[in-house]
């Protein structure tokens, strides 16, 4: 008996163990709930990996974090693939190396290849890019074998290089950005810095961005499929899009013409929908006069992506704005495909091909407005203008003036001189 | 004798009319009504596509089967080319009632206004772009040509590839490229979304399976993908149509590169080994141990048994998904 102090007897073992507890203690809890534990738990991983409902495959690896990490590619860039980062909205190559990249010739700018034609038994010269390494990183020109290099010269053929490289990362992108190509063998230097100079001094005034390009940048490209020089606005617009990422749209302007009016705003004067809406040319044939296909009679001033105007016979692309969203790039893109490039039967080379895309692509027409001439082309002329102007010459207060057939009669340099006056008398 | 106490009955009382009475009268002053009415009851014993055309539907995933390729014409219809159709037809139909996809399936017989060689490649668009009319609703557009068999139709399309796009997708053509096309091009920009999902087989990009994301890039695209000039100047060495146009869009422009997701062959548009067959390497052919998705008979109608082809591989899915003990479901099936 148990008096509450512990004798020797208490802590002997009973039964035959000396062991207090026997080993299989286990035994004496409820077997049958160890039974149905395993089985549920057994149920538990049918149901869980085997059964229709299970979990999926997919979805436990990916949990585990077995799944393949995404694959790494390359970053956007440029015809080039190195890039210099600009600060400064505008972005223009320096005028005054003209008469030296004049004299340094295509030749001196590219990596030139002769090939001789047996055929013809006549050499072409095909000009290439120099390698993305010939400018070294601090921009030295390295393997320079050309002694004629002297420094000057060096400079220039180094900025003319370099220029295509430029995107601009400022930390307030502009809106709307002026683009232009220019061509150091149409204009003397006197001419290209008026060019220039007005776009600058439009661009400051709305704090838009500029965007000009030497046209014999594009050389290599043009003469893949032998292009006319014509085609390189489309290649300098794809190029300010990819140096102006965040800018809404991009304004087209050829180097023959001159902004006149620096007091207005692109976007409150047509871009706007409620500014546009009211002057979009509706079901007017795409070709006039009496073209089959015609622009949309129900058309949205929302849904304008590429910006026009018509003048007598066709749709011009000396001035013409284009939005940069998906529908832009890829209206811009297919407008300039090596097809499209190729195609034996576009008289007008980029206007012709513009005309073709936007009557065999519906959706593409849709995302297009006629505006008229004279908000953005209007052309000069000698003619004497009736009261009020017409519907397509230049009067006081438009905003550009573009001498459309100045090449022709090589009067581009001397048409400008009075516009420039009026401009610079104000 | 007891008389019956007289019931006074007011002078609206009208007698209780039967059902029949009341049905007689609806019919006689609703005669045009009950015509209409009869008409549709018995027209939809014999057919409910009318109803079936207003596709009402939340599906997410259309499954879009091109069937009926040549609609006889090139060649005598056998009962192998209809055995081949049912096959592929109640697959598929399985496959998107399992997991709730609708399915269609569009007639490729030779129409008159694609016979022009110009015009070709455009019943595939057109098809595509109806279809998205369609199905307002649906996302993602899966065209399958009809010489496929669905293996594992168990696998949903989310689990399979949409719930880890970029994942199961290369978009830099330096992992896999038959085409030797220029790899790093100016302006992709591969941030964009994943809006198409095709392959490459050893000749190129393949078109017998592809999926495609409701987007206005895919608006785009079905838009630009015929166009006179191109195909003018191409259509003599375009042997596959819309396929060699697909890859010279690709080639020449960033904004139809950037997104499009290639999806490795076997993940959906697995061959037999007819196809490709000078192709040494594993990676085009169906593989039945690692259990691939899907199996495309590729251009066995030049020259190989389609329907030997297609029993077979409907049998021996039928093998892989036998019923076992510890899956019994299988058997009732």
């Amino acid at each position: 008996m148990h008096l509450g102090v512990p004798t020797k007897d208490n802590f002997k073992p009973k039964g035959k163990s000396y062991l207090s507890l026997p080993t299989k203690y286990m035994r004496y809890t409820n077997k049958w709930r160890k039974t149905v534990l395993s089985f549920l738990f057994l149920v538990f991983i049918y149901l869980f990996f085997v059964s229709p409902s299970a979990v999926p495959q997919g979805k436990f690896s990916q949990l585990l974090g077995k799944s393949r990490r995404a694959a790494k590619y390359p970053k956007v860039h440029g015809l080039h693939v190195k890039e210099i980062r600009l600060k400064s909205p505008l972005i223009f190559p320096p005028i005054e190396s003209a008469p030296l990249l004049k004299e340094i010739g295509l030749s001196g700018l590219f990596h030139t290849k002769v090939l001789h034609d047996p055929t013809t038994k006549t050499d072409k010269t095909i000009y290439q890019y120099f390698d993305e390494d010939f400018l070294s990183d601090n921009n030295e020109l390295s393997n320079v074998n050309n002694k004629k290099d002297d420094g000057a010269l060096l400079s220039a053929k180094k900025a003319f290089l370099n220029h295509g490289k430029r995107v601009f990362t400022g930390s307030q992108s502009p809106e709307i950005v002026v683009v232009t190509a220019i061509d150091f063998d149409k204009y003397e230097l006197s001419g290209l810095m008026k060019i220039v100079q007005n776009r600058v001094d439009y661009a400051q005034k709305q704090s838009y961005g500029v965007y000009v390009r030497w046209i014999q940048e594009f050389v290599p490209i043009l003469q893949k499929h032998n292009n006319d020089k014509e085609w390189t606005r489309l290649m300098v617009m794809r190029a300010a899009m990819h140096a102006f990422p965040n800018a809404k749209y991009f304004w087209y302007l050829d180097q023959d013409s001159l902004i006149m009016r620096y007091d207005i705003d692109l976007y409150d004067y047509i871009l706007r929908p409620a500014a546009l809406d009211p002057i979009m040319i509706r079901d007017q044939s795409v070709i006039p006069p009496g073209g089959v296909i015609k622009t949309y009679s129900d058309a949205k001033p929302e849904s304008v992506r590429l910006f026009l105007t018509q003048l007598d016979t066709k749709i011009e692309t000396d001035s013409f704005i284009l939005r940069n969203d998906v529908y832009g790039k890829a209206i811009l893109e297919f407008w300039m495909d090596p097809l499209y490039r190729t195609y034996g039967k576009f008289s007008a080379h980029q206007d012709s091909a513009l005309a073709l895309m936007l009557q065999w692509h519906p959706l593409i027409l849709s995302k297009t407005a006629l505006i008229p001439a004279r908000t953005i082309s209007s052309l000069n002329t000698y003619m004497e203008l009736p009261e009020g102007g017409d519907d397509v010459h230049y009067s006081e207060g438009d905003l550009v003036v573009l001498f459309r057939d100045c090449s022709k009669h090589q009067t581009c340099q001397k048409d400008m001189e009075p516009y420039w006056k009026k401009l610079t008398t104000k | 004798m007891s008389a019956k106490p007289y019931l006074p009955v007011s002078e609206d009382y009208k007698p209780s009319r039967s059902f029949a009475q009341k049905a007689k009268d609806f019919v006689r002053f609703y005669r045009k009504t009950t015509i209409l009415l009869l008409s549709i009851i018995t027209l939809s014993f014999f057919t409910l596509d009318p109803l079936r055309t207003l596709h009402i539907t939340d599906a997410k995933v259309v499954i879009i089967l091109a069937a009926n390729e040549g609609g006889g014409v090139l060649k005598w219809k056998g009962p192998q080319d209809w055995s081949i159709e049912r096959s592929s037809i109640a697959n598929k139909r399985d496959y998107a009632q399992r997991h709730g996809y609708a399915l269609t399936i569009k007639d490729m017989t030779l129409k008159r206004r694609y016979s022009h060689e110009w015009r070709e490649s455009w019943e595939k668009v057109d098809i595509l772009k109806q279809t998205m009319r369609q199905y307002p609703k649906a996302e993602w557009f899966w065209w399958v040509d009809l010489h496929t068999f669905i293996m594992e139709p168990q696998i949903s399309l989310e689990q399979h590839i949409f719930s880890n796009l970029e994942n199961n997708t290369y978009r830099s053509l330096n992992y896999f490229n038959p085409l030797k096309l220029d790899v790093d091009v100016p302006y992709v920009d591969y941030t964009q979304p994943i809006d198409m999902l095709i392959t490459q087989d050893c000749g190129g990009f393949n078109l017998g399976s592809f999926m495609m994301r409701r987007s206005p890039w895919t608006e785009l695209l079905l838009d630009a993908w015929w166009d006179p000039a191109f195909y003018e100047q191409k259509h003599m060495e375009w042997e596959h149509k819309e396929q060699d146009c697909l890859e010279s869009l690709f080639d020449s422009q960033a904004w139809i590169r950037e997104r499009i997701g290639f999806l490795p062959l076997r993940k959906i548009n697995a061959f037999p080994p007819g196809a490709c067959a000078d192709s040494p390497s594993a990676d085009f052919f169906y593989d039945e141990k690692a259990r691939d998705f899907m199996i495309n008979m590729a251009g066995c109608q030049w020259g190989r048994d389609c329907w030997g082809e297609m029993e077979n591989y409907k049998n021996l899915s039928k093998k892989l998904h036998a019923g076992v003990w510890y899956k019994p479901w299988l058997y009732f099936r």
